[in-house]
């Protein structure tokens, strides 16, 4: 083609809040107006096989374009390509969208001036400090520690890395006197398969010394 | 004389709520006595137990 390609402007007047089955004249460059605050575009009427659209947000409220939401015919609805709404900053914005005959949707081309994204990681740290001291005997069976609990929502997609020390001592009165204890972590009361077992022996110091003689 | 544990472990759980817990089970040995394991925050036996959730 020699020459230029002009896309003439038409102003698109909606209003706050939702706006559903925008209609849309016969032109391709879009001036939006009338919102005074926030708005949405849920889907744009008058679709056909390639039509390529620019909606030019000349407001300063943030517009949200909305995914395949049902508040507009299905044949007029609009993907954003993310899987989630599309919200631009509370400024002046654009968007461009062609029609997919195939899909009988809108699909999102470009855009400029999203809103920053809030992204959250649901990561997280947590200690928790022992709050006494357990008498354990010989035949004592398997007891929290006293503090050493703690319950978290895991979301999904995620790895739990727990890690627990300590010390214990034993109670004997006599030189020779020792004490054996099993510390496990556990999760949700069973004991973890890999990593989370140790057999602990306490003695007197002075054992210490008989070894040394 | 201080006998120390240390223990850790990484585990993909199903998404919700998990309790996570430190246990001692005595073991039945011969001549074998009582311990006194863990304590509060006065005490060098203080245990501790830290879960760390990392999204992938």
């Amino acid at each position: 083609m020699n020459g230029s390609l002009a896309l003439r402007e038409a102003v698109l007047v909606l209003t706050n809040a939702d706006n559903n089955n925008v209609a849309i004249a016969g032109y391709s460059f879009f001036r939006i107006t009338g919102p005074t605050t926030s708005f949405a575009i849920t889907g744009i009427a008058n679709g056909f096989d390639g039509k390529v659209i620019t909606l030019y947000n000349a407001t300063v409220f943030s517009l949200t374009i909305k995914n395949l939401n049902p508040s507009s015919a299905s044949a007029n609805q609009i993907k954003t390509l993310t899987g989630s709404d599309l919200i631009f900053a509370a400024a002046n914005s654009s968007v461009a969208l062609q029609y997919s005959l195939s899909e009988t949707k809108w699909i999102v081309i470009a855009q400029q001036n999203l809103a920053a994204q809030t992204v959250t990681f649901n990561q997280s740290a947590n200690s928790v400090f022992g709050t006494a001291a357990l008498t354990v005997l010989p035949s004592t069976p398997q007891t929290v520690i006293p503090g050493l609990t703690q319950t978290i929502d895991v979301p999904a997609g995620s790895v739990a890395y727990i890690s627990s020390v300590g010390a214990l001592v034993t109670t004997a009165a006599i030189a020779t006197g020792f004490s054996v204890v099993d510390i496990f972590l556990t999760i949700d009361g069973s004991i973890t398969a890999n990593g989370g077992y140790q057999r602990v022996y306490a003695m007197l110091p002075i054992q210490l010394v008989l070894l040394r003689v | 004389m201080i006998s120390g544990w240390s223990l850790s472990t990484a585990v993909t759980l199903p998404a919700g709520s998990h309790t996570f817990a430190t246990v001692a089970i005595g073991v039945a040995v011969a001549g074998a006595s009582n311990a006194t394991v863990s304590g509060n925050n006065t005490s060098t036996n203080q245990g501790t137990i830290t879960v760390m959730i990392i999204k992938k």
